[in-house]
């Protein structure tokens, strides 16, 4: 096996890791909301779960 | 002999028993919980409900908090929080239940049980607290001598030259004690009789306020109304000198009105006394009612089963309508619950950066809203600084982000905080009245009257906002084609950069048709996005969106939205992912999800291109019908989608709503331009993220496995992971008249809808660059079978960004993966039927 295979194989393996965290984070309620990087939101309170 | 009634054992030795003031041992039952509506329903929800038996566990002086057991629980409230309830104790009912007779002899051992101290406490709770607050010349005195009758005293309270007076009656049970406060136009702290009537409000805490409105001069006084229902008190909205208001010709919509506001209205008028009795009911009524409801809004049983009693007892002839049409009309969702008056996004992220220091600081929360002394010091309150906040212990912070934020907010509007929160209450009040009363001798001079006459007019309100879009989207287009190019050109030269210096193999694969084409073509709408967002950002600055949401309300009302719904709608055009986010300015929860839901059927920008390339390739003489006609299906279906979920599948009533109506303002630069930043700053980090990273995992799918094996890149394609996957859904898509790549191609559009675009050109073209006239002879499809694929790569599965933003929105996986499944299943089925019938005629 090459080296690009295996940085290839890294790459993979990190973005899989990458789109189960994000899914983890976002299914755990952990992961940023949307009102933090969105700056003058009016409607703040309309973010939180009800 | 007669025992006293109670009430008027009440009237004569008002003494009020605070729950603060029960030792260690004893024991009390409430009367009632004081205090702005934030603070009562916590205390409500902790188990501190009228009728209920409190012990002390612990109340040593000087200690803090104190410990009392209720309902079987073992509850700690600070010192100051007890205070604000109201109980009565064993020895108050012992000497009550002795004063009630004037021959038994007083003994300091009358047994007293819990029985006869709840009794005791309804009695009590009997007693009703009313002020009554308006602007002078409102009928507030006329409205006083008529309810209270003869029984006035006029009280001249020391220290200020203003003069209050009190009065008390009995009504259906109820004994009320009026007090009669001084005029006024506002609550600032400019004048004393401004200061006096806040001051009573805050200290005295009235059971219920009338807020009585001379409904002659509406908008003028429900500038006061807004401000009071910043303070959160419990209040009625007595609609006075209503004859003037039915004489002059102009009409008003009560019902409509309450619900906006989220306070009962009653018509009044004071001179004859017509509408006190019924003014008089509601409140007993918001008195009683607001406990029926627990945190989840179910009724609290034993609450609801007094106000029967009562009921039945005091109006059995039903005279304000039957038992269930009143407790219908005492649910939150109807007419009593607290609203926020919208103040804008920048004045709204100015009160809650200075509303959430002041919330720091736990004791000062039973007494105030920590929204009105926010709001208080954006405008300036010197009353409200020099008596409240400069004792709290983080006066200076909470100053210091108050000044900041006028500076920001005097740089954004352009006007300075106070001033700007007053346009913004005016521009609430626009609003409602605007959907609830009709002003048939308007005088047009204002130039927002004039400005609105013509934008919003019946008629011609609709071209002209047609227009706007028109020239939005053109724009769009037309200056974002020359940045637009730029950017494929420094595409193409990363991709050549890429090209000549990474070593062939696999990894040069991944970082040119992965990577690099991946997100370069997401990159490159950036600019299209960026104007299109200008546009939007200065339609909302100057106020005309609000406009824009008035004209289309009736035709989203049809559609079972609500007009605010449609600005989010015309932002999904744009990019679905902002508009879905954008939803948040619709309060009503079933309106933004149902404006959700339907968002991914507004065709957004990234699918474009691939619409261009296929009407370039097969319909190349009525391109602009063509994709005109794609742009209307995907609107209709919305209209029909959003009825249909609406009405089966959005479960709630629809909570009314105001839509502000603020006053045209010339949108700043600054404010313009920074808005375009931040949405374009959103974008391209939700993008950029999830972009890449299913590029990166596409490419992995169609390079491998055995990439070396096959001659040419088409037959590697089809024998990769995502080719074998594309030869599995085949069968599924083969009705519609598509194969394996296009299915391949549909299913990478998952990731982002250019994807479709890039896909389809290496599947078909084999090695070489494509252009629509080359896809056109590899396609091998007929125009039908390209017209169904353009309808189901519109009409399908919206981008996983797109999923994503439903889920953070809604707060439901439920809801996203529900939009995910009907948006393919219709999708399916359009191009299905497109398919089978068009077959039959072509």
């Amino acid at each position: 096996m090459d080296i690009q295979t295996v940085i290839i194989g890294i790459i993979i393996i990190l973005c899989v890791v990458f789109v189960g965290l994000r899914i983890y984070r976002l299914l755990s309620g952990k992961g940023k909301s949307a009102c933090d990087s969105c700056a003058g939101c009016a409607l703040k309170k309309n973010c939180e779960k009800k | 002999m007669h025992k006293k009634p109670l009430s008027s054992i009440f009237a004569e030795k008002y003494e009020i028993m605070k729950l603060s003031e029960l030792k260690t041992g004893e024991k009390g039952v409430i009367v009632k919980v004081l205090g702005h509506g934030g603070f009562r329903r916590r205390i409500i929800e902790m188990g501190f409900i009228k009728g209920k038996t409190v012990e002390v566990i612990l109340n040593a002086p000087l200690k803090d908090p104190i410990k009392y057991k209720i309902m079987g629980y073992e509850i700690s409230l600070r010192r100051q929080e007890a205070e604000m309830i109201e109980i009565i104790s064993e020895e108050e009912a012992r000497k009550t239940s002795s004063a009630t007779s004037l021959y038994d002899p007083i003994s300091e051992n009358i047994p007293v049980t819990e029985e006869q101290m709840r009794e005791l406490a309804q009695g009590k709770r009997r007693t009703i607290n009313v002020a009554l607050v308006g602007n002078p010349n409102c009928g507030k005195t006329s409205l006083f001598n008529i309810a209270s009758g003869s029984h006035e005293h006029v009280g001249n309270y020391s220290g200020v030259t203003v003069d209050a007076k009190e009065g008390f009656f009995d009504f259906q049970g109820y004994h009320f004690r009026l007090i009669d406060l001084p005029g006024t136009y506002s609550l600032s702290a400019y004048s004393p009789e401004e200061l006096y009537v806040r001051k009573h409000i805050i200290e005295e805490t009235p059971d219920v306020i009338i807020n009585v409105v001379d409904s002659g001069n509406i908008e003028r006084n429900l500038y006061l109304t807004t401000q009071l229902i910043d303070m959160n008190v419990r209040m009625v909205i007595a609609l006075n000198m209503y004859d003037a208001l039915q004489n002059s010709g102009n009409k008003l919509d009560i019902k409509k009105l309450s619900q906006l506001l989220g306070v009962p209205a009653v018509p009044t008028i004071s001179r004859t006394g017509e509408g006190i009795d019924e003014l008089f009911h509601v409140i007993i009524g918001l008195y009683e009612g607001a406990d029926f409801m627990g945190q989840k809004e179910e009724i609290q049983n034993e609450a609801l089963q007094e106000y029967r009693k009562w009921h039945d007892a005091y109006v059995p002839d039903h005279k304000y309508g039957s038992h269930k049409e009143e407790e219908n009309d005492f649910t939150p969702k109807n007419f009593i619950r607290h609203i926020h008056i919208n103040h804008g996004p920048e004045l709204e992220r100015s009160i809650e950066a200075v509303k959430k220091e002041i919330g720091k600081i736990e004791n000062i929360r039973h007494k105030y809203s920590t929204r009105f002394l926010a709001i208080k010091m954006l405008e300036n309150d010197k009353d409200i600084e020099r008596r409240i906040i400069s004792d709290m212990p983080n006066a200076d912070t909470i100053i210091d982000i108050r000044n900041k934020e006028a500076e920001r907010l005097k740089t954004v509007l352009n006007e300075d905080s106070e001033q700007a929160i007053t346009d913004a209450k005016y521009g609430f009040i626009s609003g409602a009245l605007k959907e609830t009363y009709t002003d048939n001798n308007q005088n047009t001079e204002m130039f927002t009257r004039i400005v609105d006459s013509i934008v919003t007019h019946r008629i011609w309100g609709f071209p002209i906002f047609f227009i706007f879009l028109y020239i939005m989207f053109e724009g769009t287009f037309v200056i974002g084609d020359y940045p637009m190019q730029a950017i494929e050109w420094l595409v193409g030269m990363i991709a050549q950069g890429a090209e000549s210096f990474i070593p062939a193999g696999p990894l040069k694969d991944l970082v040119i048709d992965g990577i690099i084409g991946g997100v370069g073509g997401v990159i490159v709408f950036l600019p299209n996005i960026l104007i299109l967002y200008t546009f939007i950002s200065i339609m909302e600055d100057s106020g005309y969106m609000a406009r824009a949401a008035f004209i289309m309300d009736k035709i989203m009302h049809k559609m079972g939205l609500h007009g605010k719904s449609f600005i989010p709608l015309i932002m999904g055009f744009g990019c679905n992912v902002p508009a879905i986010m954008g939803s948040r300015i619709i309060e009503s929860r079933k309106s933004r999800l149902v404006t959700m839901l339907i968002t991914p059927l507004m065709s957004c920008s990234a699918r474009l291109p691939i619409y261009l390339i296929l009407i370039g390739a097969f319909f190349p003489s009525h391109a602009s019908l063509v994709l005109l006609g794609i742009y209307s299906i995907g609107i209709i279906l919305a209209i029909i989608m959003a009825r249909v979920l609406s009405k089966f599948i959005v479960k709630g009533d629809d909570t009314p709503f105001v839509m502000e109506l603020p006053p045209y303002r010339m949108p700043t630069a600054k404010s313009v331009l920074r808005h375009t930043w931040e949405k374009g700053v959103q974008y391209l980090k939700k993008m950029g993220g999830i972009i890449m990273v299913a590029s990166i995992i596409i490419w992995f799918l169609g390079y491998y496995p055995n990439h070396e094996q096959y001659s040419t890149q088409a037959e590697q394609q089809e024998n990769s992971y995502i080719g074998q996957i594309g030869k599995a859904i085949e069968p599924a898509i083969e009705p519609l008249g598509f194969d394996w790549k296009m299915g391949i191609g549909i299913l990478s559009g998952v990731g982002a809808k250019e994807l479709v675009v890039s896909t389809l050109g290496v599947l078909y073209a084999g090695d070489e660059e494509v252009d629509s006239a080359n896809l056109a002879e590899r396609l091998n499809i007929t125009p039908l079978v390209a017209f169904g694929y353009m309808l189901f790569t519109l009409i399908y599965f919206p981008c996983v960004a797109t999923i994503v933003a439903i889920k953070q929105e809604s707060g439901s996986w439920k809801w996203a993966i529900f939009a995910a499944t009907y948006t393919t299943v219709l999708a399916w089925i359009v191009s299905f039927l497109v398919y089978q019938i068009g077959k039959l005629f072509l």
